[in-house]
């Protein structure tokens, strides 16, 4: 809990005393009206799914019959894969997957998508056609692009394989062998901007003016104002982003499913993909859901990590006064 | 200084602005025309035949122009009693959207902002548990969701407004309707799709906490002095000041929801309830089968040009949001 | 109808839906049937209605058809049987026209269909957990569905049906819808796979007919090889044509016909392969790797599957009959043929697709029996037929078949269409009807690497590879 305080300082444990208690109470108690349409769905619909996933990780459970209680049979199932991998399991074999993908893919990605934001922060005509430009991969039908994406990169007479050809190379087969696919998809997966960019823009644009402007007098260049001035300003979005973007990595899973099947030989094997596979496919339930809770403990130490860390570089005006 | 001096010194300004803008263009073009791959190919696809769609090398130009794919695609899907069926899914999916919108919007800034501005116990482990939520693969609880409900009764209250507003809507749109019985759960209706979007998802309440912890304190202290209530700063200086914000979050679910898949599959038993995303998949066939490609084009451009002009609309504000924060500093 | 079912039958169909239920329950099995009932929530008290809910499950079912057969006679309430079954378009269309035919054979049964565009599997599982689950589906896999309780014996309401005509069916085709001998789907049409070949480049390269070789017992691996290098074709050093596909399934069709052991058949809890299997998969991978035969897996892609047959881009393709319907447009004229031979040329029937069963659970047992029947009566499987889709397994119509009566569109229909009645008649079931999903996952995951030629099949299919097998076929 003492990560969260890091981030947002609360003082509200103080002891309650005379007028100033009475408006913390009122305001604690205007705190939970704010938040009660998450708190009631919270309750109905997201509480009870999670601790009955959490109660099927103790059992054997294939949905049609009863759930068989065997303790932590699943998780031992688990641990003992981290030692032998089998493919059987796969737990190991798509923890190292995702672990890579997840490091190569969140900088990544923050990076390109901070790079295009900025560059669609300039102000020059027709930016509101290059926006949408930019965003149009989001926003057109997943059909149309997974068939462009199949022609760029078919080796024989593919884009990329054209483009190879050219400089004496041959034919691009990378996602069709075990060593490279999952490197090829991080490449796909930076293609397009998304969400991220659209936040680094909202972000980019409340940045005043004038902090800029003080900059340049003072004689600031180019890297220095990115560097003192946007960062930190863009720190909180940063954050956001980053946190997101480590969950949504560590439960990858389209791209896999679209691209790949989870091969050659489970090299994109992803994580998800595997709790998937064992509920969906084999309606192993038991064992997926003991890897989605142990994914659930990885992503959330990872956050706590961030969060922990995140006073010392995070910056919210909304905060100097100390709330 | 002298005045060549000054004027020589304004000269290499403009020709740095000049050179600095003309790089920009040439970025932004050389990105864009990757981005924009995708759309090209659709729209040309939704002009050719099917057997033009799978020459090799792929033809970007079609041969001779295939409008009449936009009349069949429009046309040729029926609703079990016989009627049109594209009008009623575009209804579908227009209505589901705009509710789900209002419910995002409303929620999310309520909390994201009690989140952000108001100080109580057990806030952190409650901000901490809404993040957790996200860490769970819904592959594992959507089951459960999906069985909850199943068993959460239709409010006839519900039934009855939405048989008495059917002739309205009829005569509004021209899009037919059936009447139905009183459905006895959730399954087959519309209100898992729509009334969680009422009740806040963890992601934009964490979006929106982090923006409104950026807003200047003396903001809302000024407001309190004034004697302001909670809501009202809520109202009229949180939500205001976040206007960028709101428009990507506005720009998200939209687009989001337009695309929506798996829900409406999941919930929604009768196909003429489907929305247009689910609906134009009858133009594939199973396996491949008898997949219309063409047509699935067709309508893949006339699916994405709302989110388009909803990103148009919306993106502007971007800057509005900038002239904001200029007045405030 | 059921007014003309007599009392001999009635009887009769008592008799066997006891035994049928019985048959099909060993205790365990019960147990689990019991479970269904319950769904998610109930979890109490289980132990100790098991004995009561089984004599009720059985005397419900006999109770429920023996009611409906005797009432029956005049039209009484109408009753609604859910339904639900994927496809586009095309197939909404051709299970409309079925439903048309049923509802003047039944007019107090309507059928309310369901067609998800997609994740049908995830869709029926959720229905069936919460309590809404469709009355007639698709099963998963009858090794999977059967032991959960989702499946109702079907076999007292084929006897007690005298519209359905067991006897016409071609001797074994109603095996695939059954379990440990009970019969728990009711199997659609057929799909041998054969070779579609393209008469004008075999012409133009100046070789024979594979029909006619086939007549001579020429039709062999070797020639296959041989011919298929002349029939691939290059410019410069991109390949403008291969002689043949390979997709998904293929080397399993090369495994049947090489006559490599395969599973203990019936029961498929143990893996046979042993050498002459790692044999034919090197030298089946050896057609894509060395001989170039067919495109690499990554070429695929630009090849794309039937479309590129259609267009030319392949000589051979192997397929079932339901790419017939797709090759109308074809510019080329083209014809099937047997598959290669060798030792006993049987190629392999489709086993797990095409059929419906009936939910344990349903309240309307008789009449989604008769919805269920219906789709592979004469008439319902004429439908399917017409359309190219697949071949009926009813002995009757497979004489109009064979003239080309039945096709709608007489260029889906192929000058050798016998052949595909032929090879249905020896054709051996394909064994991932049976085998379960994580059996495929090992099976198919090894054969990717031998086939992209990053392991020989010898070092994919070590040791280890067999005990995987083994060990998922049991079903650990």
């Amino acid at each position: 809990m003492s990560a969260v305080q890091a981030v947002a300082p609360d003082k509200s444990r103080r002891p309650a005393k005379t007028g100033l208690g009475r408006m913390r109470l009122r305001e604690e108690r205007e705190f939970y009206l704010f938040v009660a349409p998450w708190l009631v769905g919270f309750l109905i619909w997201t509480a009870g799914p999670m601790i009955y996933s959490l109660y099927i990780s103790f059992t054997t459970w294939d949905v049609f019959t009863k759930p068989v209680w065997v303790g932590l049979q699943n998780y031992a199932t688990l641990w003992h894969d981290l030692f032998e991998p089998s493919q059987l399991v796969l737990f190991s074999q798509s923890l190292k997957v995702t672990t890579i993908y997840t490091v190569l893919m969140v900088p990544l990605r923050m990076i390109v998508n901070l790079l295009g934001a900025m560059l669609l922060n300039q102000r020059i005509r027709g930016m509101p056609f290059f926006r949408a430009v930019f965003y149009s991969p989001t926003v057109i039908p997943s059909v149309a692009s997974a068939l462009v994406w199949t022609w760029i990169m078919q080796s024989n007479g593919g884009l990329v394989s054209i483009f190879l050809n050219k400089l004496g190379l041959p034919n691009q087969t990378w996602l069709y062998r075990s060593k490279t696919a999952l490197v090829t998809l991080v490449g796909l997966g930076l293609w397009g901007f998304g969400s991220q960019m659209l936040f680094f823009l909202a972000g980019l644009q409340s940045i005043p003016e004038h902090l800029y402007e003080a900059a340049k007098i003072d004689g600031a260049g180019q890297w220095q104002q990115f560097r003192y001035i946007t960062v930190p300003m863009l720190s909180p979005v940063i954050f956001y982003n980053l946190v997101m973007s480590m969950m949504g990595t560590f439960q990858a899973f389209d791209s896999a499913f679209l691209y790949t099947g989870g091969g050659p030989n489970y090299a994109t094997h992803f994580y998800v993909l595997n709790i998937y596979t064992f509920g969906w496919r084999y309606f192993k339930f038991g064992i997926a859901s003991a890897m989605a809770w142990v994914l659930l403990v990885i992503i959330l130490a990872m956050t706590m990590l961030v969060l922990r860390s995140s006073s010392a570089w995070v910056y919210y005006e909304g905060e100097v006064k100390g709330r | 200084m002298s005045t060549t001096a000054k004027t020589a010194w304004y000269e290499g300004i403009k020709a740095r602005n000049l050179l600095h803008k003309t790089l920009m263009y040439v970025l932004c073009i050389l990105v864009g025309a990757f981005q924009i791959l995708p759309l090209i190919w659709m729209v040309s696809g939704s002009l050719k035949t099917i057997d033009e769609l799978f020459v090799d090398p792929p033809m970007w130009i079609p041969k001779s122009w295939q409008w009449v794919n936009y009349d069949v695609m429009w046309n040729s899907l029926r609703l079990q009693d016989g009627g049109p069926a594209m009008p009623r899914y575009l209804f579908n999916t227009v209505y589901l959207t705009f509710i789900v919108l209002v419910g995002v919007l409303l929620s999310n800034t309520m909390v994201g902002f009690g989140f952000a501005r108001l100080r109580a116990r057990g806030k952190n482990v409650l901000f901490l548990i809404l993040l957790t939520t996200m860490m769970l693969p819904s592959q594992m609880t959507w089951l459960s969701v999906y069985i909850i409900m199943s068993r959460l009764p239709y409010p006839k209250l519900f039934y009855d407004i939405s048989e008495a507003g059917k002739p309205i809507l009829q005569g509004l749109t021209g899009v037919q309707f059936s009447v139905e019985g009183m459905p006895t759960n959730w399954i087959d209706t519309y209100l898992p799709l729509t009334v969680p979007a009422f009740f806040a998802g963890a992601g934009t309440v964490f979006l929106l906490r982090q923006f409104f912890l950026t807003v200047p304190i003396e903001l809302d202290e000024a407001a309190r002095i004034d004697g302001a209530s909670t809501l009202r700063i809520y109202w009229s200086i949180f939500l205001p000041q976040a206007k960028p914000v709101l428009a990507s979050v506005t720009i998200l679910t939209f687009i989001g929801h337009w695309k929506e898949f798996f829900g409406p599959l999941l919930y929604l038993n009768t196909s003429d309830k489907y929305p247009i995303a689910l609906g134009v998949q009858y133009f594939r066939g199973f396996a491949d089968y008898n997949t219309q490609w063409h047509l699935l084009m067709a309508a893949g451009v006339v699916l994405s040009i709302p989110p388009f002009v909803v990103f148009l609309l919306f993106q502007r504000y971007f800057v509005q949001g900038m002239a904001l924060t200029g007045i405030k500093g | 109808m059921a007014g003309r079912v007599s009392r001999r039958h009635m009887l009769k169909l008592g008799a066997a839906a006891l035994g049928g239920v019985l048959a099909g329950c060993t205790p365990e099995v019960v147990k689990e049937t019991v479970v269904v009932r319950q769904t998610v929530e109930v979890e109490k008290e289980v132990e100790k209605i098991v004995e009561k809910e089984v004599t009720t499950v059985v005397e419900k079912e006999v109770e429920k058809v023996v009611e409906k057969v005797v009432t029956a006679t005049p039209v009484v309430r109408e009753v609604t049987v859910k339904f639900m079954i994927w496809g586009g378009d095309a197939e909404k269309r051709a299970w409309q026209a079925r439903y048309d035919m049923f509802r003047e054979k039944h007019p107090e049964i309507r059928v309310a269909t369901t067609y998800p565009p997609g994740n049908y599997q995830e869709k029926l599982t959720a229905m069936i957990a919460s309590g809404t689950a469709p009355d007639v589906f698709v099963p998963q896999h009858l090794r999977l569905d059967v032991p959960r309780g989702i499946l109702l014996p079907l076999d007292a309401y084929m006897e007690a049906d005298t519209d359905f005509n067991m006897d016409d069916f071609i001797p074994g085709t109603l095996d695939r819808g059954k379990y440990q001998g009970v019969q728990y789907a009711i199997p659609g049409g057929l799909g041998p796979q054969v070779i579609f070949w393209n008469v004008d480049f075999f012409k133009e390269a100046g070789l024979e007919s594979p029909n006619e070789l086939h007549e001579k017992g020429q039709w062999t691996p070797e020639k296959f090889l041989e011919y298929a290098l002349k029939l691939n074709k290059k410019e410069g050093d991109i390949y403008t044509r291969f002689a043949y596909l390979f997709y998904g399934l293929d080397h399993m069709e090369f495994l049947y016909q090489m006559g490599s052991p395969t599973f203990d058949h019936p029961n498929y809890t143990k893996c046979l392969f042993d050498d002459k299997t790692r044999e034919i998969w090197q030298w089946t991978a050896d057609l894509i790797n060395v001989h170039h035969i067919s495109p690499l897996p990554e070429e695929v892609g630009a090849f794309g599957s039937w479309a590129g047959f259609r267009d030319g881009k392949y000589a051979m393709y192997i397929s079932g009959p339901w790419n017939q319907a797709r090759l109308t447009t074809m510019q080329w004229q083209w014809d099937v043929a047997w598959p290669f031979q060798t030792s006993d040329g049987a190629p392999c029937v489709q086993a797990g697709l095409g059929g419906t069963s009936v939910y344990s659970l349903t309240k309307l047992p008789w009449e989604s029996y008769l919805w269920a029947a219906n789709n592979e009566s004469a008439e319902g499987q004429a439908v399917w037929a017409g359309l190219g889709f697949d071949i009926p397994s009813r002995q009757s119509l497979i004489e109009k078949y064979n003239s080309g009566e039945m096709f709608t569109d007489q260029k889906a229909k192929p000058p050798s269409v016998d052949v595909w009645y032929k090879a249905a008649a020896v054709a051996k079931p394909q064994f991932n009807g049976w085998v379960l999903p994580q059996t495929w996952t090992v099976f198919q995951t090894a054969w990717g690497t031998v086939k992209s030629g990053e392991k020989t099949a010898a070092e994919a299919m070590d040791d280890q590879f067999i005990k995987d097998m083994n060990a998922t076929l049991s079903g650990v």
